[in-house]
């Protein structure tokens, strides 16, 4: 086991290192080494003074004369190949004016060829700028640098991630409509400079019909600039859920900037009407646009359960936005043999007849109760059949006296277990002891207009 | 009739899509599965003059059954009876085609399969083993919709299900919109026809020709508010009497972005009795949110029964809420309920009419880590009949995304008034939810029951046992209405 343990870390050492030290080289011409062998800069970069000639040296020609494999060791060094890697539009050929080179590329009083990387202060200072790099306005950019699409290959992805972002980009605003947008749709083409048409699309589901965004070239090297999409503002408020609906039909061409019919349908069930102009799904994934579905803040309160029928009732619209089943049988017809997480809470086995009969919420509103009720209290042997049978109620030795207030507070508890004959058998005027049972609220003659058929289940054809 | 309702929906769905091509479709498979046992009751007899005097000063069984004698020679009881165990297994499948040609064209059926793997009989619908829910063909368009076939029609006034047709129309600009439906009905809250003999078992006035439901919806939608009306009538098949006529309105304002208000009610056009009714507000104040409303509760029976002549009371209540998020992770709620009955007009004097009752519950929510959360609730209350008090406690924690672990438990008692059961449980349950993907998701629950019913006689017995449920949801479909469906997608994005 410890030789295995030690294997594996041997390995993993063995790839690091491997890792961490592969490429390394003497990728660059170490100048000052060389000193005191070249007189003047031109003998090596012609190209800087003569556009004719290269601005890197050929190695046989130069270092081979030296670095031959007898007195010096042969070198294995080629110079790039086409202009440098970079957006910046210099050109030597352009700059006859500059023949010291030290003056870009040393610092002030550097020995002889302790040269550095021209340094955009440098340009500043000769083009009488006076402010930092970065800090210039973004409308700049384009004066020195060329836009990225334009920029050869040679530029890796890996070197554009690692372009300085302006501070301008960190600026409040500056990811809403009147910041980067304003500036793009202005028609400056300094954005091109680090970013192109892919960059935009990457947040702009809608880029393909923006203009400034069309203007841009497309080049897939701008998607290595990391970049994060924040929702607005008014995606965090309170009311967003109510109020986006009428926002999107407002301004939807707002929402199409970062949504396609796919964000409506993350959470909408239908289409909403204002989505139809919206862009349809592309397949592949965005930066950081996320349509997670959330419960709505109402359905978090307290109250939520008991109360939320009567606005379902009045905006089913709304409820039909997220659930499948806007009749409410997903929740609301949930199976005997759904568990615990349905509609009704564990052990509402043992608590239904209390709150059956307390009519905290309507059994009927979801369950036939003459079937739904009786089929299992039927089975449970709960259930009066043929004739009224007493004994159940056991803890009122009179409760048939009482009976009455009972039925006209519960009577849909009643029917989960008696039928109409177990009442008729006393209330009937034609087959049972004539005792009436109607009461409050009791209207005859609206009920036999409305249902004639019913009178007649207990009074004779005519008695009525 | 179900079955081969099913079976030609199915098979004309079939043949629409092989021929159209389908571009789109949705299945879901919903089966759920519970191991119980369960304990009834056996009515007995006994000659009155066999009986004794027992511990509640009543008759009572030589061997300790409380007997209800009601005056006459033979006395009535209840004994326990057998213990039936069942394994009840519902097979729900929802399927829907769209992209069949015409745009805006789908087609719908759901399904309930329900079968019992045990030997007991299952309470769900031991008398039909398969349900046709819904089964329809739907053209939606911008300004309009056609809706053919079984098909549910819901509201403010319930739920009912209809075979026939509806027609929807819109002026979405105007946040306008109307319905019209027609058809044969089904009985209400049910899958069955009225001639059904599942639906009564027990009844005598069964009709023998099922009704014709017609009704009618408004809706108007704007952005403080938004309002519908409906109105629901059925005939019989039989004599053309009407069996329901009702009407409702429901309507919600919003006065401010902390302020709203709903209310509604339903009348009963057939008895003239207004039935249920209810007007609330809520408000939202920061880290506080409640809720007042006062409602009405009555029932109200289809004409079918002579229910409704037996005049059912309402009664009236008013209640509210409250709730606090008090700290980050910590929310609290508060409800309570007093309501009244209407006067049922029964009194006599051997009889003390109770009228009144209420509720009240309390809870906590806390959430100490995101993926824990700890929520208990007490409960207390006071009514007529029947009632319950209760205490219980639930400990989610979700450790990964796709995995969610449930433990609960608790205690409940459940005192009646009218028959000597008190019926006291204590439980204790654990369960997991595990999401394999979007399409999968399996669900197993192990709960323990120790319940007893206290009862001063020989019936009380103990009904202790395991529950065992295990669900599975498989969703199939084409992709495009898949849940959750993908985020929006930008062009030309990595």
């Amino acid at each position: 086991m410890k030789r295995a343990v030690r294997a594996l870390a041997l390995l993993a050492t063995t790839i690091a290192a491997g890792t961490l030290f592969a490429g390394r080289g003497p990728d660059r011409f170490d100048h000052p080494k060389h000193a005191t062998l070249f007189p003047s800069c031109v003998s090596c970069h012609a190209g800087a003074v003569d556009s004719t000639a290269a601005l890197l040296p050929v190695p046989v020609v130069a270092c081979g004369s030296c670095h031959d494999g007898r007195d010096q060791r042969a070198v294995d060094w080629s110079p790039r190949e086409g202009p440098r890697p970079s957006t910046l539009r210099f050109d030597h050929a352009a700059h006859p004016k500059a023949t010291e080179c030290l003056a870009c590329h040393a610092e002030e009083g550097a020995r002889w060829m302790q040269v550095r990387a021209a340094a955009p202060q440098g340009c500043f200072a000769c083009h009488g700028i006076r402010a930092e790099h970065l800090a210039q306005p973004d409308s700049t950019c384009a004066g020195c640098h060329r836009p990225l699409a334009e920029t050869p290959v040679t530029l890796t992805a890996g070197q554009v991630a690692r372009f300085p972002a302006p501070p301008s980009h960190r600026a409040a605003g500056f990811g809403a409509d009147g910041g980067h947008a304003a500036a793009a749709r202005a028609g400056d083409q300094s954005c091109g400079t680090c970013h192109a048409r892919d960059f935009c699309a990457a947040c702009h589901v809608d880029g393909a019909v923006v203009p400034s965004i069309v203007a841009l070239a497309p080049d897939p090297r701008s998607l290595a600039i990391p970049v994060t999409l924040r929702g607005p503002g008014s995606h965090a408020r309170s009311d967003f859920e109510r109020a986006h609906g009428g926002q999107a039909r407002a301004s939807i061409q707002v929402c199409a900037t970062c949504h396609t019919q796919p964000s409506c349908a993350a959470c909408h069930i239908t289409t909403p009407s204002a989505a139809q102009s919206l862009a349809a799904a592309d397949p592949r994934p965005g930066h950081g646009l996320t349509d997670a579905r959330s419960i709505p803040q109402s359905h978090r309160s307290a109250s939520w359960e008991s109360g939320h029928g009567a606005l379902a009732s009045a905006r089913p619209q709304s409820c039909a936005a997220c659930h499948a089943r806007s009749e409410c049988l997903d929740c609301h017809r949930s199976d005997a043999a759904g568990g615990t997480g349905g509609y009704h809470p564990t052990g509402f086995l043992v608590s239904h007849p209390a709150q059956a009969y307390g009519r905290q919420s309507s059994c009927a509103d979801c369950h036939n109760t003459q079937a739904f009720c009786q089929d299992c209290h039927r089975q449970s042997g709960i259930v009066a059949s043929a004739r009224l049978q007493g004994g159940f109620h056991d803890s009122k030795q009179a409760f048939s006296l009482g009976h009455g207030q009972a039925a006209r507070q519960s009577l849909e508890s009643c029917v989960s277990c008696h039928s109409e004959r177990d009442c008729l058998s006393c209330h009937s005027a034609t087959r049972g002891r004539g005792f009436n049972p109607h009461g409050p609220g009791f209207d005859p003659g609206r009920l036999k207009r409305k249902n004639p058929g019913m009178c007649v289940a207990c009074h004779a054809p005519g008695s009525v | 009739m179900n079955c081969r309702a099913t079976l030609v929906f199915l098979g004309t769905a079939t043949l629409l899509t092989s021929s159209a091509g389908a571009q789109g479709w949705r299945v879901q498979l919903d089966t759920r599965a519970q191991a119980v046992s369960y304990r009834g009751w056996r009515v007995d007899s006994i000659p009155v003059g066999d009986t004794t005097t027992g511990t509640t000063g009543g008759p009572e069984t030589p061997d300790g059954y409380v007997a209800n004698c009601d005056g006459g020679p033979i006395c009535r009881y209840w004994r326990p009876g057998a213990e039936a165990r069942g394994v009840p297994v519902v097979v729900t499948t929802d399927a829907t085609l769209w992209g069949l040609g015409l745009p805006g064209l789908s087609l719908r059926a759901r399904t309930r399969l329900g079968v019992d793997l045990g030997k007991g009989d299952p309470w769900y619908g031991p008398d039909r083993d398969l349900e046709l829910v819904e089964g329809y063909a739907d053209l939606d368009r911008a300004r309009y919709q056609l809706r053919a076939g079984r098909q549910i029609v819901a509201g403010r006034l319930g739920w009912w299900g209809i075979d026939g047709g509806r027609a929807w129309f819109r002026a979405p600009a105007r946040g306008l919109e109307a319905s019209a439906y027609a058809g044969r009905g089904l009985a209400r809250s049910s899958n069955l026809t009225a001639t059904s003999e599942a639906l009564n078992p027990l009844g005598d006035f069964q009709t023998s020709r099922r009704q014709w439901a017609l009704g009618a919806t408004g809706r108007w939608q704007g952005t403080r508010g938004s309002t519908e009306a409906q109105y629901h009538r059925e005939v019989s098949g039989v004599d053309g009497g009407i069996v329901i006529e009702r009407a409702a309105l429901s309507a919600e304002g919003v006065l401010s972005r902390a302020l709203g208000v709903t209310g509604g009610a339903t009348y009963d056009l057939a008895s003239g009795l207004w039935g249920s009714w209810d007007i609330g507000a809520r408000a939202t104040l920061g880290r506080w949110h409640a809720t007042a409303r006062v409602r009405q509760y009555r029932p109200l029976f289809d004409l079918w029964s002579v229910w409704q002549a037996f005049s059912p009371v309402a009664y009236r209540a008013i209640d509210g809420s409250i709730a606090v998020r008090a700290h980050r992770a910590l929310a609290l709620r508060a409800i309570g309920e007093r309501y009244r009955f209407d006067d049922p007009e029964t009194s006599t004097p051997l009889v003390t009419v109770v009228d009144a009752g209420w509720r009240l519950s309390v809870g906590a929510t806390w959430t100490p880590r995101p993926p824990l959360t700890i929520d208990g609730e007490v409960r207390r209350e006071f009514g007529v009949g029947a009632y319950a008090n209760s205490a219980q406690a639930t400990l989610t924690w979700s450790p990964r995304p796709r995995w969610v672990l449930r433990a609960n438990g608790g205690h409940l008692e459940r005192p009646l008034e009218y028959r000597h059961d008190v019926s006291t449980l204590d439980w204790f349950g654990v369960g997991a939810d595990w999401r394999a993907d979007d399409r999968l998701a399996l669900g197993l629950a192990v709960d323990r029951w120790d319940e007893s019913r206290a009862r001063p006689d020989a019936a009380a017995f103990s009904w202790d046992q395991h529950r065992l449920s295990a669900r599975v949801t498989w969703l199939l479909v084409s992709g495009a209405d898949r849940l959750p469906l993908p985020p929006g997608r930008p062009r030309g994005a990595r």
